[in-house]
């Protein structure tokens, strides 16, 4: 229902580069299971029955983590590519890349690069066994937040 | 259709006063890191044209998404200084029912010492493409100011089967699609200033220096600003759910125009249960609603307690009113069906610990009543005063998610959720903000930004509120007006856009002409912007237009 007001505000039917309609943030979410996916920070659920966005259910949330864990193993090449070159993977490794600047009107700044840790949808952490275990932005929110129990 | 006003006054306004004067818009530009790899954006599987999105491959489809939302942000902020965003697509973690969509960010950040320019703080973090546009120059020549990656594995066998990315630049993406345009505008705006840099688990600040984001960020349980506090502090801060707000001036003066009324549960009897409650809709069953939720609160009795995990004792007593039980011992679904079953209209779970909570879970039977929950505190409040008891869901007098005092909530879930927490608002906004940490289908990002320019004003970009050009003419249209409405970036990208897809000046006359028609048509232009943009689409000026982003009126074609 809150949304309306923006859809009527807007008209939103443009010659194919606008839109005519949005979904009702009030309309029924969906009983049946859906689809998740997660962006840095943003997590989506597709509802497969209507197609819709919705939050993804705690099973999941679930495999989507186990998928990451099975894939830890490509972290290092996903994050190449800067320059031909991987990106600080955390602050240690970005500090080292802090250096000092001069600008064109003689001041001076400091620079540094962003580590992966700051950008990725994904935190990779080394336990003291060696091992390696990755985790999904949100997800112990989400179980904290929307739970079955 | 008040807010409706507002925002619309405020566009016109702008419009009537357009002012005057070159507009510095900054040129964001796209690094295409999948050039020669056949993938992403490089993609040769053909497409038919979608949703506006005149690509015929897939990868020439996503190229032009990207371009789009590059051209919107880049009209709406002002740089002297090219903004260049890295970006490429990659098989990302996945299974055939979930996987990573992305990521991005800003790849570098800077700090001026002190003096910082005006309109900088001096020993600060500022995201890349802020400082440049704050120096005035480019502070990593040859770097890219952010860095996005995509999953260019969606809908293939393994990776959330049976999805896709939807192309379209019109919002209307079919089921099972997710729309990337809005996905790119929410993942450009991280890099562009919306992230703080501070560790969330050690509330150290990101090599001892302040960032700028974070500089805004004040706790009310506290009274204190995000610096002002302790490391420790601050780690409890970012849990802090409903208490951590972005007290940058402009998001507070702006949050009215986009902001709308919570949905509250307003009891009415007893007088000692009188008052206003907030609560949680649960993820299943229909939406709880002014007009579906109301009556009489019955709580449930089963099994000899109010968890309402067996059929109901109660359920005549029950049955056409709304039932209250307790969180505890079984699945909410459970409960829910047993209440569903006895003839409740709608069902109030109180939470039976400390925390919010948002009941979800798969039902094994439709839900076909409305669900929400209620704190502790307030359950065990109703529970005392079962007498009487009655009340309904009603619309705030504050603004769904502004504190008291109109600054706008971040997101800080009492569990810290690394990448989500702080850098987002929160998931109380309402309607739906392009920055909250779920990309909600009701976006419409080509068209409205609701509270994030006003956020990067407070930051210090400036913005382009002046009327948009096409070039030296002056269409009468705000670029962006207060509450984030990017009519004017639209006009501009959309003409850049048909002009470089056109194979004749021809044809690119027929298409803005059409496009300018659907903006009137649909109410987005006063009569006085409508008469102003068609001005700007003369013979003369099309004619420029498509020189100037189209092959040319001299090109063979």
């Amino acid at each position: 229902m809150q949304t309306k007001w923006v859809r009527r505000s807007l008209g939103l039917a443009i010659a194919g580069l606008m839109l005519a309609t949005v979904v009702n943030a009030t309309e029924p979410a969906a009983a049946t299971p859906a689809a998740s996916v997660m962006v840095q920070g943003v997590q989506v659920a597709i509802d497969p029955a209507t197609g819709q966005l919705v939050a993804p259910t705690a099973e999941q949330r679930a495999a989507l983590s186990r998928a990451m864990l099975e894939q830890a193993a490509t972290a290092p090449a996903a994050r190449a590519g800067l320059r031909g070159a991987a990106s600080p993977r955390n602050e240690a490794e970005a500090r080292r890349t802090i250096r000092t600047i001069r600008l064109q009107n003689g001041g001076q700044a400091v620079g540094m690069e962003v580590p992966e840790s700051l950008m990725s949808s994904l935190v990779a952490e080394r336990h003291a066994d060696g091992s390696v275990s990755i985790h999904h932005q949100g997800d112990s929110q989400q179980a904290a937040t929307e739970v079955s129990q | 259709m008040i807010r409706h006003n507002v925002l619309f006054r405020a566009l016109l306004g702008v419009g009537l006063l357009g002012m005057v004067g070159y507009v510095s818009a900054a040129e964001i530009k796209i690094d295409n890191r999948d050039v020669g790899t056949g993938q992403g954006l490089d993609d040769p599987t053909p497409a038919s044209p979608v949703g506006g999105n005149p690509g015929t491959t897939r990868g020439e489809q996503a190229r032009i998404v990207f371009q789009f939302a590059a051209d919107l942000w880049g009209a709406v902020l002002k740089s002297d200084v090219p903004v260049t965003v890295s970006a490429s697509f990659a098989k990302l973690s996945c299974t055939a029912t979930a996987g990573t969509l992305g990521s991005a960010g800003a790849t570098y950040i800077f700090g001026f010492d002190d003096p910082a320019p005006a309109g900088a703080l001096a020993n600060t973090w500022y995201h890349s493409a802020l400082f440049d546009a704050l120096a005035g120059e480019d502070a990593a020549p040859g770097g890219a100011d952010i860095r996005a990656r995509f999953n260019g594995a969606l809908g293939s066998t393994g990776c959330l089967e049976g999805s896709s990315w939807y192309f379209g630049l019109d919002g209307k993406q079919p089921a099972g699609s997710i729309d990337f345009l809005n996905v790119v505008l929410h993942e450009m705006s991280h890099g562009l200033g919306f992230s703080g840099f501070g560790s969330l688990t050690t509330g150290q600040p990101l090599a001892g220096l302040p960032d700028i984001y974070s500089t805004f960020v004040f706790d009310n349980s506290r009274q204190k600003s995000w610096y002002a506090m302790t490391p420790a502090e601050r780690v409890a801060s970012a849990v802090n759910d409903g208490n951590l707000v972005f007290t940058g001036a402009n998001v507070k003066a702006e949050a009215p125009l986009w902001l709308t009324p919570p949905l509250l549960l307003r009891i009415s009897a007893p007088a000692a249960a009188v008052g206003d409650y907030a609560i949680n809709q649960a993820a299943f069953g229909p939406a709880a609603s002014v007009d579906n939720f109301s009556g009489s609160i019955v709580a449930a009795i089963s099994g000899g307690n109010a968890e309402g995990c067996t059929a109901f004792d109660n359920a005549a007593a029950v049955a056409g009113h709304l039932a209250l039980v307790v969180r505890g011992t079984c699945a909410f679904t459970v409960k829910v069906d047993n209440a569903q079953r006895a003839g409740a209209t709608g069902v109030i779970i109180a939470n039976n610990q400390p925390g919010t909570l948002v009941p979800g879970g798969t039902p094994v039977t439709p839900v076909t009543i409305p669900v929400v929950s209620v704190s502790q505190a307030d359950g065990n409040k109703l529970q005392a005063n079962l007498g009487g008891l009655a009340g309904g869901l009603a619309l705030g007098s504050s603004l769904a998610g502004a504190d008291a005092a109109g600054n706008v909530q971040l997101y800080a879930p009492t569990v810290l959720a690394q990448g989500s927490s702080f850098s987002h608002y929160d998931t109380r906004l309402t309607p739906n903000a392009l920055m909250e940490y779920a990309i909600s289908a009701d976006l419409l990002g080509q068209v409205a930004l609701d509270l994030t320019p006003a956020l990067f004003k407070d930051e210090g970009w400036k913005l382009n509120e002046d009327s948009q050009r096409l070039l030296r003419c002056d269409t009468g249209i705000p670029t962006v007006v207060p509450g984030g409405l990017i009519v004017g970036a639209n006009v501009v990208a959309s003409a850049k856009l048909l002009a470089g897809s056109s194979a004749s000046l021809g044809e690119y006359r027929t298409a803005i002409h059409n496009y300018a028609n659907g903006l009137a048509a649909d109410g987005l232009l006063s009569k006085h912007q409508a008469t102003r943009l068609n001005a700007c689409l003369n013979p003369a000026k099309t004619r420029e237009q498509f020189e100037a982003w189209g092959i040319g009126e001299g090109h063979p074609g």
